[in-house]
């Protein structure tokens, strides 16, 4: 099975070498709905994207709720628009699972998680952002619901055993070294990243999903929630996020792990 | 439906309006029932909506003679507390597990556009060490349903039907769990009504009756909240916490030490998803307390079908290995015999919770264990659903092995209701850990239990392996020990793994627990 994807052109990124010390390197951020990704790390996104990150999106939902026209109107506007904010963010893919829009409930996470796995295997991110699963007083089911498929998929693709059947189809089993989970909610935040030179590019794609975020006020409330953010960790604007490396802190293998190639 | 077709006649007052919903006949009560009477004594019309048929809530009553009391003592407790309706929505006490939450959120959404509540009061949907589960459930479809109801592409046929779309803003949530307490309501003035609610509440009052502990208190502790938002209450609340230094879910400052007592014939039963799982968090202490006289079983949920990796051995040969050695490491511990359940590994999503648990329940009513020893069900950051779903069904079933209404065909069989009283729980991630206990003199013994899983270590070194390779590094250690690597690294980070746990509790090594009983 081919998932359903459009290329979209990437951004030509006028940096030296020296300014991409991630060239090589492949980021996934799995959202709910269109928009989730560009509101909560859309500035992380676009500055890992500038120092040399390839970048995809995963789409799980139709947002087919989330509009003030008919469902289907929704659904293909939002999915339009999607794009538009990709661009400016310099994502090279987006990836629609077309899951329906609020009512994931009775679907099932082993399905969920095998069709994460198969994109995992397929885009070999070193670095996956999501929704944090174990946000608290976070009300939207969809959110919670894909997030823990998400943190699930990302240590399972590495193993053989979890669906063969796509080693068989030419995958190769893949795991991701780390990951950000955003939040709306309390959870164990304890990583801050800089996004003052993203700040402008990461509104501007929060703006373009213009059938989503309809009421402008919440551009402006976003950028002084980033500001004051930032104010807390001595940073012009931040995002925050809770982050999983490969090792714990402070562990051995934290501790004694070397870079295979110096940079 | 019908009765609430009469309520759309428009109040001569305009007065507020309050929508409560209780999993249970009694949780309102308990929890809320002083600030609720309070409300209507403010001239709120309250309108109370009971989610399940309480058939389970008591002790030496036929399940259906249960039901009809329960209604009875509920509707006469809301009277008293000032409520103008019950609701009864009659879901199946205590087997809520397979209901899709997308229904309960319909039949609430109905409710809330019908009777457009200024403010809903309920169970807090992000509670923990709460165990009794019902409570969650209904709790996140009402949240769900208290925004989504507001959004006309949600059941557009209700607005065909004239229930205009409405959402509700203001929220209070009560439990008796963990979680985030930013309303305090003084209710004294309210207190001997509120004594009067729950005396009418007398088969309630008399099941599990732990529950009442804080039903005196002067005051009722809500978390109040208006919604997600977009990130602004997140910011609100990350600046605060920045301010007071205090992490979320941070384990509690200081643990008490564990003795385990030396009473012969005492029981411990170990519920683990995996062969390997306990002895990595809690071998010492099984160690020790094997040493101390207690009996000790093992039941073993899944059949560890996938954890050989970079062996190349099938699901079959993974199973029989991981079972065997599983043996071995049971033999170094002391534990008298392992149960395993055979259930499928990694691919429980499907299995159900209820299930789960009877098969617990039947196991538990056999051993009559004094103790149980389990993942935590309320730790964080926790990425592999075995142990969370694992960890739910036997925290429930601790206490639902006692309550005789869960499986009467078990007294069938001979099996009488049984509590297990004692609960320690073990975790990887965020816990509130407010038990440690001193492994320094069974240290040895527990790095030769890990150890005798040779084939799960085997795997995880392997997988470490390839991990590092992904992400570009290499451990100078793994290529100077080669095949033997994996019995460095257990002797390393397990060794490591007692020593910073015994560090944080001024303790050589240690492990660490959240420890409950009734």
């Amino acid at each position: 099975m081919r998932p359903a994807a459009l290329l979209l052109a990437t951004i030509a990124a006028v940096s030296s070498a020296a300014g991409q010390p991630y060239a090589g390197r492949v980021l996934v951020a799995v959202t709910a709905h269109a928009d989730d990704f560009s509101l909560f790390a859309g500035g992380t996104i676009a500055k890992l994207i500038d120092e040399g990150y390839t970048g995809y999106v995963i789409r799980v939902t139709d947002d087919e709720k989330d509009g003030v026209a008919t469902a289907a109107e929704n659904s293909e506007r939002n999915r339009r628009e999607i794009y538009d904010a990709a661009r400016i963010l310099g994502i090279k893919e987006v990836f629609h699972l077309n899951v329906k829009n609020d009512e994931m409930d009775p679907i099932s996470e082993t399905e969920l998680r095998g069709r994460l796995i198969l994109l995992i295997r397929l885009l070999k991110p070193y670095t996956v952002f999501t929704f944090d699963p174990w946000s608290a007083y976070e009300e939207n089911p969809d959110h919670l619901k894909m997030a823990k498929a998400v943190a699930d998929a990302c240590w399972t693709a590495q193993i053989d055993l979890f669906h063969p059947e796509q080693l068989r189809a030419g995958l190769a089993p893949h795991y991701c070294p780390e990951l950000f989970y955003w939040s709306r909610g309390p959870h164990v935040a304890n990583k801050a990243v800089d996004i003052s030179r993203t700040i402008d590019r990461k509104l501007e794609a929060v703006r373009a999903h213009r059938g989503m975020i309809r009421d402008p006020q919440i551009v402006v409330d976003l950028r002084e929630a980033n500001r004051r953010l930032g104010a807390l960790h001595t940073m012009g604007y931040a995002e925050i996020f809770h982050h999983v490396g490969l090792a714990a802190p402070g562990s051995y293998v934290d501790r004694n792990a070397v870079p295979v190639r110096q940079p | 439906m019908k009765r609430l077709a009469l309520l759309l006649v428009p109040a001569l007052l305009a007065a507020k309006t309050l929508v409560v919903v209780s999993p249970h006949g009694d949780d309102w009560a308990i929890y809320a029932g002083g600030a609720i009477s309070k409300m209507a004594d403010e001239g709120w019309e309250t309108y109370l909506v009971r989610v399940t048929n309480d058939e389970k809530h008591s002790q030496g009553l036929t399940t259906e003679e249960t039901r009809l009391r329960a209604r009875r003592e509920v509707e006469a407790a809301a009277k008293l507390a000032g409520i103008r309706e019950v609701i009864h929505l009659n879901y199946k006490d205590g087997e809520l597990d397979p209901l899709p939450e997308t229904e309960l959120r319909a039949r609430l959404i109905t409710v809330f556009r019908t009777l457009r509540p200024e403010a809903l009061m309920t169970s807090d949907p992000w509670t923990r060490y709460d165990d009794n589960f019902d409570h969650v459930k209904v709790a996140r479809a009402v949240e769900d349903a208290a925004w989504t109801g507001g959004n006309n592409k949600f059941h557009p046929e209700m607005d065909r039907a004239g229930l205009r779309p409405f959402s509700v803003r203001q929220r209070y949530y009560w439990s008796a769990g963990l979680r985030w307490v930013n309303q305090r309501v003084d209710i004294s003035a309210a207190l001997e009504r509120k004594k009067r609610v729950l005396a009418a509440l007398p088969m309630f009052t008399a099941f599990r009756p732990h529950r009442l502990a804080r039903a005196g208190d002067a005051a009722e502790e809500f978390h109040e909240t208006t919604g997600s938002g977009i990130q602004q209450q997140y910011v609100a609340w990350y600046v605060e916490q920045q301010a007071s230094g205090k992490a979320w879910a941070a384990p509690s400052a200081r643990a008490l030490h564990f003795t385990p007592a030396a009473d012969k014939g005492r029981v411990l039963a170990i519920v683990a998803p995996h062969a390997d799982d306990w002895s990595i968090l809690a071998g010492g202490t099984v160690a020790r307390m094997t040493g101390a006289g207690w009996t000790v079983y093992l039941i073993r949920a899944t059949n560890d079908e996938k954890d050989s990796y970079g062996l190349r051995l099938g699901a079959a040969e993974t199973i029989l290995r991981n079972t065997r050695e599983l043996d071995d490491a049971a033999r170094i511990a002391g534990i008298r015999e392992v149960i395993s359940l055979n259930m499928k590994n990694d691919e429980l999503d499907p299995v159900s919770h209820t299930e789960t648990r009877e098969r617990l329940i039947l196991l538990f009513r056999l051993l009559k264990p004094d103790a149980l020893m389990s993942y935590d069900p309320w730790q964080l950051y926790e990425r592999n659903p075995d142990h969370v779903h694992v960890a739910k069904a036997a925290a429930e079933a601790a206490w639902a092995a006692g309550v005789a209404h869960y499986h009467p065909e078990h007294a069938a069989a001979g099996l009488k209701p049984h509590t297990v009283g004692e609960r320690y729980y073990f975790a990887r991630g965020p816990s509130e850990i407010n038990l440690a206990s001193d492994i320094s003199s069974t240290l040895d013994r527990k790095l030769r239990m890990i150890l005798a899983h040779k084939t799960m270590m085997q795997s995880t070194a392997n997988k470490l392996g390839d991990q590092l390779r992904i992400a570009g590094l290499r451990l100078p250690l793994m290529e100077k020990e080669g095949g033997r690597f994996w019995v460095r690294m257990v002797q390393i980070f397990d060794r490591e793994r007692a020593a910073r746990i015994g560090a944080s509790h001024g303790l050589k090594y240690a492990e660490q627990f959240h420890y409950q009983s009734e």
